[in-house]
């Protein structure tokens, strides 16, 4: 039976972006778990719900890069500023958040550079732009550029999944939900 | 992705979706347009994003079923601990069982104890106080039998001086200070008793017992009575039930006693400590 090794976080995010869920064991135990120490005291509904959030927002981006000597590391770093963000948000956070200093947290891997975390926090803003973009969008919208681009499906397929007249339909729809993306992202500052 | 035409062929390239000679104009187009180009990166940068997406709600959902199933595996891991287990055939049931929460009996027996505790606690002082005014009570019915003991008319010799100085820093509440006068006097069964019985109204009564302890048998009533009244008074203050109640014993015999009142008194005392 095949089975992470948890102390290579090459192999880890390797795992990971192979689909392979015993990755996320080693997530569980090496990250999550100092993260709940870190955090407490903190529900641990609340825990989990931060760092899947975390899981769902930051480990895709991570899984984009080259390196991942600091996979770990980045995790961690990010799921503290998610939680410092989800206590600002309820009221018992600073109103504005200081940079945070990790340099006195005691974990055993390795932790990022502030070039790094800096870095980290760009991408997790471009993120951020284009997730409150796509959210704009209705259910339908949203998932004909899923089904287009990620899944790859035709535009035959497209129109009999999701009731649109026909496949031309279906090619003018998605220019016009393109171009809406585009525009806002700009809005935001993002010209891509 | 501002010219419709651009983004439909991105899409099919990208899909897939053009055959080989349809491509390869693409890829050449796309080497020369700058409109193409930056089409195509918006539409990269796009596609990126949505791939991130899927695979971060894909990542979610595979890390809430790890959990869901690492929290049914701790409630299995629970259930099973807390399950008691059949060790040895049930006994046969002696009548009704009443189940009773072992918490609930150890709540009862610390909330008792405490009680027992502050009673105690409470007692001590209060007992003392009612002990001190049953004595002070008492102690004129002493002092007056002590008086008739006195030489006839009060002699003005040192002796009966000093009896007289005794008799009234007994009265005054100061025994201990009569002490030093009893040693002016001549030794004998007076002195000692008047000795006892200022040592059982000081603040060393134990000191008293062996002294006023041979005149309980004494054949005279009023050496008799109030040597048991003084000696029940200190068994009393100390504690020892027995020998108090003996001493009350000795008063009650004698229907004449000054001290009937105050003995009867000290036995409901020794008998219930929140009577009196």
């Amino acid at each position: 039976m095949y089975k992470t090794d948890c102390d290579d976080q090459e192999a880890v995010a390797a795992d990971l972006r192979a689909n392979r869920s015993e990755a996320l064991k080693c997530l569980m135990r090496k990250v999550f778990e100092p993260f709940c120490r870190y955090c407490r005291p903190i529900d641990m509904a609340d825990a989990e719900d931060i760092f899947s959030g975390v899981l769902e927002r930051i480990v895709p981006l991570l899984l984009k890069g080259d390196s991942f000597r600091n996979f770990y590391g980045l995790v961690y770093c990010s799921a503290i500023n998610a939680w410092r963000r989800w206590n600002q948000q309820r009221g018992k956070g600073p109103k504005t958040l200081p940079p945070e200093d990790f340099s006195r947290i005691v974990v055993d891997f390795e932790l990022p550079t502030m070039e790094m975390l800096e870095e980290q926090q760009a991408r997790e803003s471009l993120f951020a732009a284009q997730q409150e973009c796509f959210n704009q969008l209705t259910k339908q919208q949203q998932d004909l550029m899923l089904l287009r681009i990620v899944e790859k499906r035709s535009r035959e397929d497209i129109a009999q999944t999701l009731g649109y007249a026909n496949a031309n339909v279906v090619g003018v729809t998605l220019n016009q939900v393109l171009r809406r993306m585009r525009q806002c992202l700009i809005q935001k500052g993002y010209d891509l | 992705m501002n010219n419709s035409e651009n983004t439909d062929q991105i899409m099919r390239y990208d899909t897939g979706e053009m055959d080989e000679a349809e491509r390869l104009a693409f890829e050449a187009r796309l080497a020369k347009d700058a409109e193409l180009q930056a089409d195509y990166a918006a539409y990269q940068a796009l596609a990126g994003f949505l791939h991130q997406l899927s695979e971060g709600r894909m990542l979610r959902a595979q890390w809430e079923d790890m959990r869901a199933h690492v929290h049914e595996e701790a409630s299995a891991e629970k259930a099973k601990s807390t399950q008691p287990r059949p060790l040895s055939p049930p006994k046969p049931s002696r009548g009704r069982v009443v189940a009773v929460n072992f918490r609930w009996i150890m709540a009862v027996a610390a909330s008792f104890a405490l009680l027992l505790c502050a009673l105690w606690w409470w007692q001590g002082p209060y007992a003392d106080r009612q002990l001190n005014e049953l004595a002070a009570a008492n102690l004129p019915a002493t002092t007056a039998l002590i008086r008739r003991q006195l030489p006839a008319g009060y002699g003005a010799d040192a002796e009966s001086k000093a009896y007289r100085t005794v008799l009234e820093r007994i009265e005054q509440g100061h025994a201990a200070a009569a002490l030093p006068v009893l040693d002016q006097v001549a030794p004998g069964p007076f002195a000692d008793f008047l000795r006892g019985i200022c040592l059982s109204v000081s603040e060393t009564p134990a000191q008293a017992i062996p002294i006023l302890e041979p005149f309980t048998d004494d054949p005279e009533p009023f050496y008799r009575q109030a040597a048991a009244w003084h000696l029940a008074l200190v068994y009393a203050r100390a504690g020892d039930r027995n020998k108090a109640e003996k001493m009350i014993r000795i008063i009650l015999e004698d229907p004449t006693s000054p001290y009937l009142d105050g003995a009867k008194k000290l036995q409901t005392r020794i008998n219930n400590p929140f009577a009196l």
